[in-house]
């Protein structure tokens, strides 16, 4: 009966379930890509197993996406502590190249456990000794159409690429790895690296091994993976905006859940009469109609969905430099689901409500 | 089988008193019609024994039940009543056979079940062959036929008929009486409400009101 009194309205319910799929979709867009790049930060600082990530300690209010640097000097100092097992400096410059197209260069150390944990699939891997040249990542490669020999600019500098890499992370796909001592003079860093990643001998001791590294080393800060994502980098403010649209855009669509079920309450009060002559609870209304309302917006939510993912991958394969997660993960889609459950059930209260206080008598009356 | 004792039904607004302390009794079988000019309580009379409004004063008896003791009305008028109105008050949206269906789906009567029971109900009032038809497509006496037969679903004890003759030209209208009348020889209590004499010689008992109030009773002749 639900689905027979949605079908009867067809222009209106596709149009209250299109509100809904384009609210939800934006939702799973934005959080796809919010969470997706917190997940890809996490996942880059953290890729050789480390545990730690020390940057440079910056004064309170300066935050804003600020990553600083640190001397290189620390990291001799690192790998000195009793309890560090691998101390590994990286330098992580956004470059542009061409107007369009911004990604992400890491200076590495060619000896490190940077080079020796990814997948060279052509070409050759970073040595000790090379200059101008670049690891490019599979993405990047794809999305600039470049191969093993070719070149490509960045800061005026040519540098040639010697190999192409795959690691499991799109966001360091989509960049390129150069030797440490090469990225520093290119981008004028001089003696001074933007973080070390820190892995220590016990995992249980990471808490006094932090410590240890601040106590020791005033001008640093030892930061979990997370944090290092979260609220180094402040992507924590990319997630709060992706809240605050989403949430704009889910009470558009409640009301237009609620906006379409009230009409259909004052068009059908004489039908809701009748079914209260023949004994329907109000209960069995309520039911009804939050129903429809129900049935709407999950229909919307999963017309959502697909747009969303839709819509990722597009804008996955379109610009292969940026992390953009290719496949929505199961929390999102739960999350999703459950945020067009809500709309529905918000949308549908009032005028369920409503229909089950009509009185059958005046109902029955009424055109 | 229904009794009412000193019912009075005042309207909220502007004080339209429906229904003036009325005592009515009606035995379990009768075919009982109230008739009566428009604005006389006879509409109001009617919902008060469906159990679709209650009375401002007074006491309520239907089948063995006073209904002011009735918490839930809704399955009072599910189990005990079946209403047929003047215009028949189908669902648009549904066939005819699934207009019958809706007074059993809150029994949770099985979907197959149901279905059954009501293509028997539609055979027994003559429209077996249009159960897959929607109301726009059944003529005026048809639509009232299948309004009958969802009357019927659940099985009550009494029909309440208000005006079911009155969008009808007279030859459907009284193919509908007469329906009545056969459901009131198999044992139905019938109340019918109208402003058709020929249809009120039908009963076996004529009720009339005005202004709230009964001023005539008689029996039936015929």
């Amino acid at each position: 009966m639900v689905l027979r009194n949605l079908a009867r309205r067809k222009v209106r319910t596709s149009l209250t379930v299109l509100g809904v799929a384009l609210s939800i979709g934006a939702t799973v867009a934005l959080f796809g890509i919010s969470t997706g790049l917190v997940s890809q930060v996490s996942a880059v600082v953290s890729a050789a197993g480390s545990e730690l990530t020390v940057v440079q300690r910056i004064p309170q209010g300066l935050t804003f996406g600020y990553l600083g640097s640190i001397p290189a000097s620390t990291v001799e100092g690192l790998r000195d502590l009793p309890d560090v097992a691998m101390a590994s400096p990286l330098v992580l410059i956004p470059a542009t190249i061409r107007r369009d197209i911004v990604f992400l260069v890491y200076g590495v150390d060619p000896t490190g456990p940077e080079v020796s944990r990814v997948h060279v699939v052509e070409g050759r891997p970073l040595r000790p000794g090379d200059g101008a040249v670049v690891m490019l990542g599979a993405r990047a490669a794809d999305g600039m159409g470049k191969r093993v020999g070719d070149s490509i600019t960045v800061n005026a500098r040519d540098l040639r690429v010697i190999g192409i890499y795959e690691s499991g992370i799109s966001l360091e796909e989509g960049g390129a790895m150069m030797a440490l001592s090469a990225a520093r003079e290119l981008f004028g860093l001089e003696d001074r690296v933007s973080l070390v990643k820190v892995k220590v001998k016990d995992p249980r001791r990471v808490r006094p091994v932090q410590e240890a590294i601040e106590a020791r080393f005033p001008e640093v800060t030892a930061i979990t993976s997370e944090e290092f994502a979260r609220d180094r980098l402040n992507l924590e403010a990319v997630i709060a905006g992706a809240w605050a649209v989403s949430a704009v855009a889910l009470l558009l669509s409640v009301l237009a859940v609620a906006n379409t079920m009230a009409m259909a309450v004052l068009e059908r009060t004489r039908e809701i009469g009748i079914l209260l002559a023949v004994g329907w609870s109000r209960r069995r209304i309520v039911g009804l109609i939050a129903g429809e309302a129900v049935v709407m917006s999950l229909l919307g939510g999963l017309v959502g969905i697909t747009l969303g993912t839709t819509a990722l991958n597009a804008l996955s394969r379109g610009y292969k430099t940026l992390p953009f997660p290719s496949t929505v993960g199961p929390d999102l889609l739960v999350g999703a689901v459950s945020l067009a459950l809500f709309v529905g059930v918000f949308g549908g209260l009032l005028p369920a409500w409503r229909a089950s206080m009509l009185d059958p008598v005046e109902a029955l009356r009424s055109e | 089988m229904i009794r009412l004792e000193s019912v009075t039904k005042v309207y909220r607004k502007g004080q339209v008193v429906a229904l003036r302390e009325v005592d009515l009794s009606i035995g379990p079988g009768e075919f009982v019609a109230v008739v009566g000019p428009s604005g006389s309580g006879k509409s109001t009379l009617l919902h008060i024994v469906g159990g679709l409004d209650r009375p401002t004063s007074g006491e309520v008896f239907v089948n063995g039940a006073r209904l002011r003791d009735v918490a839930r009305l809704d399955g009072f008028r599910l189990r005990t009543v079946g209403f047929v109105f003047q215009s028949h008050h189908l669902l648009p949206g549904l066939t005819a056979l699934e207009n019958v269906e809706v007074p059993m789906v809150p029994l949770r009567i099985p979907g197959r079940l149901r279905r059954r029971r009501a293509m028997e109900l539609l055979e027994r009032v003559g429209v077996g062959g249009r159960a897959g038809h929607f109301p726009s497509q059944l003529s005026g006496g048809e639509s009232q036929r299948v309004a009958v037969a969802r009357a019927l679903a659940n099985d009550p004890p009494i029909l309440l008929a208000d005006e079911p003759t009155g969008e009808l030209d007279s030859e459907t209208g009284m193919s509908i009486i007469s329906l009545l009348s056969e459901l009131n020889r198999e044992g139905k209590t019938v109340v019918v409400v109208t402003h058709n004499p020929q249809v009120a010689l039908a009963a076996g008992r004529i009720v009339t009101l005005r202004d709230g109030r009964i001023v005539d009773e008689r029996r039936s002749t015929l």
